[in-house]
């Protein structure tokens, strides 16, 4: 596979704040890819050194297998961007708005402009200055900003902020079409890991500035695993029979009496006997599906 | 290259005409220049004369200075929102992720504050001279005694001229003032008020130099030309200041300052990290 936006150990310090470290990221050709992380984990500084906003203290950049600060020009002709919050010139219409940036783009046509602004459900209201938009509307004013160009591959930091759920099902429409009938590469920084788990094919965990986890989604969840409620008189123990056992990912009292533990199907059976020869009086043992969040909030 | 920068340029322009204060900014600067024309004679009168009313070139010669008086303070302020206003609302991210090097957006931003400028200068002379042609009659200047011409209409013009010609480096580097400060203040209204605070302070330390020294700061020359101009056209005795001439210093003070102001803001905007 090919790498539209690889990195080599990319690192920036604020003084003493080290915000990104040692990052070798790898998004492939065609991958809708979730960047994830907690807040101050690093993913928006990330972002904005591959978009040579910020520039490193140490590392390389690689876009379309170009080296990014030599070939600034031609990639950046390839890229869509909306970085963080969406910006715009507020005394102008979504219109005005995307002339301004379709002037910086040149092969462009003006038609361009309407299209994606019906793409992202702008059209009635593209003459209206964009200070009178609500939040959901500036953001969708954003991803449109981030997809005139046809880029090839788009970067999103939280596309889905402020949107209502119907916006977020169409942002997520618009995304999946893209990368599905346009071979568009997309990276999606976000908090919503559902989201993330129904849009992306590739995610990375950042945690505290370093690449914990880069992998296909269902890879990941395969990884996880299935989970399975059990409900016994004793979450203690049941927590500390399931803990010791090596097949057992993860184990967790949900607050409530119930223990949840993260093993493979063909090791649920294993587990029960476990717990039944170590005296644990098991009254349910419910299988569930692991979810991407569950396994994010693991890591 | 130039195509890019040509492109951000037209952007730059795009987004000027539209700005909020541009319009209220062209009010201001046609209010202090008639003001300016007219305000002198109807508040102060003119040199009385028996054979005439005021020359046209003395209301021009008061109209430009208080027009480009207006128009440097305007420029230092549109000059400051030029990056800084890109920084405040963010839109800084969306011009440095397009096709366009840092280098190419300081261009196009020293480009369209230098058309702006222009305008401002054109606009400024061609209404304080059409409003001085409207109340005040052309021709040579006469003594206000005896009937004999002190100053004919070409000398006259050649003044001018001159006048024109030694203002217009000083109105230019007010508007990199502008720039130099709006690439290191992050946000608008500060830096305004910084570029404003600097230029209004030089104005006024000129009150505190002696006259030959003043020729070092830039924003000197526009009153200074049309001060020596309105003498003239007031048939008062009057010479322009040999110094000035000779060492050009009307040229290269302004010129040196609006190249200082421009470099900084240059290496300013191109080491910095874009937080926005």
């Amino acid at each position: 596979m090919v790498a539209v936006l690889e990195t080599e150990g990319l690192t920036r310090h604020f003084g003493r704040i080290r915000a990104v470290e040692d990052l070798n990221l790898r998004v492939e050709e065609g991958d809708i890819y979730g960047f994830l992380g907690l807040n101050g984990a690093g993913k928006t500084t990330s972002i904005r050194m591959c978009l040579r906003l910020i520039r490193p203290t140490s590392g390389r950049i690689r876009v379309f297998g170009q080296d990014l600060r030599s070939n600034f020009i031609s990639i950046m002709s390839r890229i869509g961007a909306l970085v963080e919050l969406p910006a715009y010139y507020p005394h102008l219409s979504a219109r005005k708005n995307l002339e301004i940036l379709r002037i910086l783009s040149p092969g462009v046509e003006a038609a361009r402009i309407d299209e994606v602004l019906e793409l992202v459900g702008l059209g009635p209201r593209r003459n209206s200055a964009v200070r009178t938009y609500s939040q959901g509307m500036r953001q969708r004013l954003g991803i449109a900003m981030a997809l005139l160009p046809r880029p090839r591959f788009v970067i999103l930091d939280e596309p889905t902020n402020g949107l209502d759920p119907q916006g977020i099902s169409d942002i997520r429409n618009v995304l999946r079409e893209l990368n599905q009938r346009h071979g568009v590469t997309i990276l999606i920084s976000s908090h919503l890991l559902h989201e993330v788990e129904v849009t992306c094919t590739r995610v990375g965990i950042l945690k505290a500035g370093r690449l914990v986890e880069q992998e296909t989604v269902e890879a990941i969840l395969a990884k996880a695993g299935t989970a399975v409620r059990i409900i016994s008189d004793s979450a203690e123990r049941a927590l500390a029979v399931a803990r010791a056992l090596p097949y057992v990912q993860g184990a967790a009292s949900d607050g409530n009496g119930a223990i949840t533990a993260r093993v493979a199907a063909d090791k649920r059976a294993d587990l029960n006997a476990e717990l039944v020869k170590a005296g644990v009086k098991v009254s349910g043992f419910v299988p569930e599906k692991t979810s991407l969040e569950d396994y994010f909030l693991s890591k | 290259m130039a195509g890019r920068v040509i492109r951000l340029t037209r952007a730059e322009l795009l987004k000027l005409v539209h700005h909020p204060f541009f319009l209220a900014a062209l009010g201001l600067l046609a209010a202090a220049t008639i003001f300016g024309a007219w305000g002198q004679t109807a508040f102060f009168g003119t040199k009385p004369t028996v054979w005439r009313g005021p020359h046209a070139l003395l209301i021009f010669a008061w109209g430009a200075k208080s027009g480009l008086k207006m128009a440097s303070f305007l420029l230092v302020i549109f000059g400051s929102l030029f990056f800084a206003g890109e920084f405040d609302k963010g839109t800084i991210k969306i011009l440095l992720t397009r096709p366009v090097t840092r280098t190419e957006v300081f261009l196009a931003k020293c480009l369209t504050g230098l058309m702006l400028a222009g305008l401002l200068f054109g606009a400024v002379l061609a209404l304080s001279f059409g409003f001085g042609c409207l109340r005040g009659d052309l021709g040579p200047v006469w003594d206000s005694e005896q009937y004999i011409s002190t100053t004919s209409a070409d000398e006259l013009s050649a003044h001018a001229a001159k006048a024109v010609r030694l203002s217009a480096a000083g109105v230019v580097a007010a508007v990199f003032l502008g720039i130099a400060v709006s690439t290191f203040v992050e946000s608008s209204g500060l830096a305004v008020a910084m570029a404003l605070a600097l230029f209004i302070g030089m104005d006024l330390g000129l009150g505190f130099v002696r006259e030959d020294q003043a020729r070092y700061v830039f924003s000197w020359y526009p009153s200074y030309a049309f001060e020596i101009l309105r003498s003239y056209a007031e048939g008062s005795a009057t010479r322009w200041r040999s110094t000035i001439d000779d060492r050009m210093t009307w040229l290269y003070v302004p010129g040196a300052s609006a190249g200082f102001f421009a470099a900084v803001g240059y290496v300013f905007f191109r080491i910095k990290n874009i937080l926005a």
